[in-house]
């Protein structure tokens, strides 16, 4: 890896930050943070992180930025308030934080500075990545550890992700439907028609490859959720709720919910242990096919349900909003 | 290299903090927590990083970079991408109720 591009790299997502922070138009700032996520998903393939890469790619400056552009719509109406503190001395407005966070950095730097040398990866890593191949049948090891060795873990964050969905659902919830917008023009309609099959074909190569190379449930669910989105933006709300119904979303998410711990019940009922893989029912098949590496398509199917439906139905909940009239809205 | 990695991450998580800290925006507050996630992402990553590994994809060329860290790495990124989310909720909320998006004006639980 070359120093000068990585310098060049971290200077861009530095600067990139400071005009996000700085900046008084909201759009612009926000604008200017997902650049930053884009740099940073360079910065990840740079350091031999695909997964991540693609990750950070789709979700932090993708996703991120079309919710942030829904909450900002909501609130456009309201006044801006000033950058700092008006009644505050002056000391408190901006110097005191400086002060503080600049210390941060320097007691921080100071700490990694220390702990800075040459990285061998620990025992546990260095197993994961000589017995992968033996242990799973797959290929891509980030997956093996998520979906395999730590799958509990991933069940857990998608209980998470439940949490938030079912929060915000919570949140912005009751309102009558009252009007939806028409979309945009017909070229634009045109022009998704044809390109939606590509990118569900995307989203599902993502998705089913996740044990071979980089991406999988996450990565091919937030693409699956993008489809979605765009054909909310492109058609007008309704026309999305019409096709893809909220409760059809629901289903995809308790079904993928129920997927996942039911293949990790198989495992108990084998006779190995909650979500065993090789030594529970699956095969481990010829590595480098689709059906390999156990029951980690199934687990990925299932991640990947559960975060395309959660996502969509959370840009469903925060678009719904924008399009009601100001007082069906229940506080 | 790593110390260029440290002193970036250094300085975009004392960024995030300084926003968090001294902006009256919620909107600014939301951006701040961004970039302090972002700066363990990107502490995350730099750590797992041999000079000269290849990616964790077999088979390996050579020596492969940690996996471990990718993987906290990934489920991070998606449990963060949720919290905003719920952040951008309570944000619509607040402003459905305040009719404001500044931090002073969230006043009612003030004692």
């Amino acid at each position: 890896m070359s120093e000068p591009l990585l310098a060049f790299l971290y200077f861009f997502i530095l600067l990139t930050a400071v005009v996000a922070v700085l900046l008084d138009d909201l759009l612009s700032s926000f604008i200017s943070l997902s650049v930053t996520g884009v740099l940073m998903a360079t910065v990840f393939a740079l350091f031999r992180a695909p997964d991540v890469a693609l990750t950070q790619a789709i979700i932090n400056s993708g996703l991120v930025t079309s919710l942030f552009l829904v909450a900002y719509s909501q609130t456009q109406r309201t006044p801006s308030p000033a950058g700092e503190c008006r009644e505050c001395p002056f000391w408190l407005r901006w110097p005191g934080a400086a002060l503080v966070s600049s210390l941060f950095a320097a007691v921080l730097f100071r700490g990694l500075y220390v702990l800075s040398g040459d990285r061998i990866p620990g025992s546990t890593s260095a197993h994961y990545l000589s017995q992968t191949l033996e242990e799973t049948g797959a290929l891509n090891v980030v997956a093996a550890i998520l979906l395999d060795y730590r799958a509990f873990d991933t069940l857990g964050e998608t209980t998470v992700i439940f949490t938030a969905v079912f929060g915000i659902s919570l949140l912005l919830s009751g309102g009558k439907y009252v009007h939806s917008g028409h979309g945009l023009s017909f070229i634009v309609k045109r022009g998704m028609a044809l390109l939606t099959p590509f990118i569900l074909l995307y989203a599902a190569s993502i998705l089913f490859l996740g044990h071979l190379t980089p991406g999988g449930g996450f990565q091919g669910g937030s693409v699956f959720a993008t489809v979605a989105i765009l054909i909310c933006v492109v058609y007008g709300t309704n026309f999305e709720a019409a096709r893809i119904s909220p409760k059809s979303k629901e289903t995809f998410e308790a079904g993928g919910a129920m997927l996942f711990v039911f293949i990790g019940l198989l495992g108990i009922a084998w006779g190995g242990g909650f979500l065993a893989n090789l030594s529970g029912p699956f095969p481990a098949g010829t590595p480098g096919s689709l059906f390999s590496g156990g029951n980690m398509l199934l687990l990925n199917l299932a991640v990947g349900m559960k975060v395309g439906a959660g996502l969509s139905s959370i840009f469903y909940t925060m678009i719904k909003i924008l399009e009601l009239e100001d007082d069906s809205w229940p506080s | 290299m790593a110390v260029m990695s440290f002193l970036t991450v250094s300085l975009l998580f004392a960024l995030g903090l300084f926003t968090v800290l001294s902006r009256r925006n919620v909107f600014k507050t939301v951006i701040g927590l961004t970039l302090m996630e972002s700066a363990v992402l990107l502490l995350l990553i730099s750590w797992a990083y041999i000079p000269g590994g290849s990616a964790p994809i077999l088979p390996l060329q050579g020596k492969g970079v940690d996996p471990l860290p990718h993987a906290f790495t990934l489920t991070a990124i998606v449990i963060g991408a949720c919290d905003i989310a719920l952040a951008f909720a309570f944000i619509m909320k607040l402003n459905r109720f305040e009719r404001s998006v500044n931090v002073d004006d969230f006043r009612r639980l003030k004692g």
